[in-house]
């Protein structure tokens, strides 16, 4: 059976993108739990995938700008700093601009980071809501080939 | 156990970026009980130059910020800093009750990489660096004189 990111899915990320709590958090209680494991789980992955080759797949970007950018997330809140492993940040963030294997990496904290990553970079990337349509769209398109 | 002029020396070329008088040096030291000296001279100076750096007042933010920036700087071997294991060794330094971490030879390396960058951040003309290093001596003796 083929898997498909639903519309749900998509608006549940979303509302947590925009900083809507409230309403994440309604969507996410709403969602099928099986299905929900798998389609959101792949649209969070390739959303991270999507804005890291945005932020850091530019050519100019180095492993120094890499460096730096999760030394300034973890700086930002106390919280962020014991939650985020840099090392393991860092090599998510490689793998998705370079061919840094990953393979090694615990899929649960793999999963953790990613998603605490996007949402650090989707943030600075400071979307209007046209253009984060945009991007959800495009995570969409990856995870749905993901799951075919 | 003892801090001895050749510590001392060896200490200060590393810190200049004399590496051909350091592998002089280090060659002359045979005796790996020697070289407890000189651990213990890099700590003592590092314990120095660490605070001297984030007194009094200091965060958990400018000691991730200082770790990334650095290893950012060591551009394209930033796996020679382990960033857990700096961060946590300046925290204790500036009197944090954290656990050291348990892999030695990060924590020795850590500990010689910082101070090389808290020297060089603190801007010591050559005279100071040398009152750092004696007041070190001086510290890691005490040490010795009190673990006796």
């Amino acid at each position: 059976m083929t898997m498909a990111v639903t519309d749900d899915q998509v608006a549940t990320l979303r509302a947590q993108l925009v900083g809507n709590t409230e309403e994440h958090v309604r969507l996410l209680g709403r969602l099928d739990p099986v299905a929900a494991q798998a389609g959101l789980r792949a649209l969070i992955s390739a959303a991270f995938f999507t804005a890291a080759e945005r932020r850091f797949g530019t050519g100019n970007s180095t492993a120094a700008d890499v460096i730096e950018f999760v030394g300034s997330l973890r700086s930002r809140f106390d919280s962020a700093a014991s939650d985020i492993d840099p090392r393991i940040a860092e090599r998510l963030l490689l793998a998705a601009v370079s061919d840094e294997q990953i393979s090694d990496l615990d899929p649960k904290t793999s999963f953790t980071t990613q998603h605490l990553l996007l949402a650090a970079l989707v943030a600075d990337a400071q979307l209007d809501m046209a253009a984060l349509d945009e991007f959800l769209g495009q995570s969409r398109k990856l995870a749905d080939q993901w799951l075919a | 156990m003892t801090v001895n002029d050749t510590h001392l020396f060896m200490l200060r070329a590393h810190l200049g970026g004399e590496d051909e008088a350091v592998r002089r040096t280090y060659a002359r030291i045979t005796d790996p009980i020697a070289m407890c000296g000189l651990a213990e001279l890099v700590f003592q100076a590092f314990l120095i130059a660490a605070r001297r750096k984030f007194s009094p007042t200091w965060n958990h933010a400018q000691v991730i910020s200082f770790v990334a920036r650095l290893r950012a700087a060591l551009c394209e071997r930033p796996e020679l800093l382990d960033p857990i294991t700096a961060e946590l060794e300046l925290c204790r330094a500036l009197g944090e009750d954290v656990n050291a971490s348990p892999d030695v030879g990060a924590t020795a390396t850590a500990r010689l990489i910082l101070l090389d960058a808290l020297i060089e951040s603190l801007n010591l003309d050559d005279e100071a660096i040398w009152d750092l290093l004696l007041q070190a001596r001086k510290n890691a003796l005490r040490h010795y004189g009190e673990n006796a």
